[in-house]
């Protein structure tokens, strides 16, 4: 792989601007898995410069700018304290070294269907900010993609009351077999589940029918049978579909339980 | 293209090409402790600071690091050797390729963390890989040093 030009823009509408020039122009963040890229690069455009490397906590969200590590999120106070604390515990693959190099826009914009991150920011119902497009929500984005946009920030709104995260992998920081995050917003609950191995959806016959219930155990079993029946599995190095639709089932009832306690 | 880097506190004005990478930049600049190995952000031999947090350095565009503070282990000499002391009492180093990597990330988590037990030293120390003499000898040596 070779890169032809590199350029640290100003600013978003800079980048932008070299985004769209004629050419593979393409936009660098963590840079953990350009080494492996094959495709040459005409311009790399560094987003370091713009300023996207935050984290503000307000009354109603958390935004974080693209360009915030995986490792800035992992040890950030309030992120430990927000949402039962399930944010930290997303970003704990790799090592230290990878999580201090890798951002979460990156992860977002790459749609990547083995981060446990974005199978817990669904479940938030976060959003994404795009410089030109605006703002959508990351499930809307990660069934459509948005080709040739800046991912500015993500944007997490505080209405969740509680949460819970649960996945199943051989070594702690390898990625997962399976993710699944259950929210509390209001009196509705989500089941998200991610690593299937495809991106993260929302299982929304299970999800509706819990909220709808009384929360029994009878209730939770048939919420988690419906999770694993409605959303699809598939095969990969780590383990079988039919491997992850069998743990699906216990593990969302493990989650639904964390939630419920 | 040219970039000022800021590496173990002295500026250097370097002429790259716009696809090098830091690890083969410094190599190439006289801080040969710098290691490649897997060269896809994988092993850690290449790990150097940046802004004093580990990364690794084989893929970190060099142009990227311009205007951060660049630390390898010529740039703590004093502490490395001191730990090194630790290491090799315990017969860790073999080769010793990876060693330079691993002293800048047990250097970095002794700065982070405070009275860290035994598996949250494993869990700092997981990206860097030793293919000689094993783990159980690194951490014996690792506790004694942190108990220093």
């Amino acid at each position: 792989m070779r890169i032809k030009e590199y350029v640290k823009p100003a600013t978003l509408e800079d980048a932008y601007r070299v985004l769209h020039k004629a050419g593979n122009n393409v936009i660098l963040a963590g840079c953990t898995l350009l080494r492996t890229r094959k495709v040459d690069i005409d311009i790399a455009i560094d987003l370091s410069r713009l300023g996207l490397r935050y984290i503000t906590v307000t009354q109603k969200q958390i935004e974080m700018g693209a360009m915030t590590t995986l490792r800035d999120m992992e040890v950030h106070a309030d992120l430990r304290m927000l949402f039962s604390g399930i944010l930290p515990k997303t970003v704990q693959f790799g090592s230290v070294q990878l999580r201090n190099m890798a951002t979460v826009g990156a992860t977002a914009y790459c749609r990547f269907g083995l981060s446990d991150l974005l199978t817990a920011l669904v479940s938030l119902e976060a959003e994404v900010a795009f410089f030109r497009a605006g703002k959508m929500k990351l499930a809307q984005f990660l069934e459509q993609g948005m080709p040739n946009d800046i991912l500015e920030k993500i944007i997490i709104p505080l209405d969740t009351s509680v949460a819970s995260f649960q996945a199943v992998r051989k070594a702690y920081n390898d990625f997962a077999l399976l993710n699944i995050a259950v929210a509390q917003n209001g009196s509705d609950l989500k089941i998200v589940i991610g690593a299937r191995p495809g991106r993260p959806k929302v299982a929304v016959a299970a999800s509706q029918y819990l909220t709808q219930s009384n929360f029994t155990e009878n209730d939770i079993s048939k919420a988690a049978a419906l999770a694993a029946g409605e959303l699809s599995f598939s095969d990969d190095m780590a383990g079988s579909g039919e491997y992850r639709r069998l743990i699906c089932e216990k593990i969302v009832r493990q989650a639904v339980k964390e939630v419920l306690r | 293209m040219i970039v000022s880097l800021s590496i173990n506190g002295e500026i250097k004005i370097l002429e790259i090409n716009p696809d090098d990478f830091l690890a083969n930049t410094l190599r190439k600049n006289g801080y040969t402790s710098v290691k490649t190995g897997c060269e896809e952000a994988t092993c850690g031999s290449c790990t150097v600071w940046i802004d004093e947090k580990p990364v690794l350095s084989c893929s970190v565009p060099t142009a990227q690091a311009e205007g951060k503070k660049i630390t390898t282990i010529e740039g703590v000499q004093a502490e490395a050797e001191v730990l090194a002391k630790f290491l090799v009492a315990e017969g860790v180093v073999q080769c010793g390729y990876c060693i330079p990597g691993l002293i800048m990330t047990v250097l970095a988590m002794k700065r982070e963390l405070s009275h860290p037990t035994e598996q949250e030293i494993g869990h700092y120390l997981t990206g860097n890989l030793c293919r000689c003499s094993g783990y159980m000898g690194q951490m014996r040596a690792i506790v004694k040093y942190l108990e220093m």
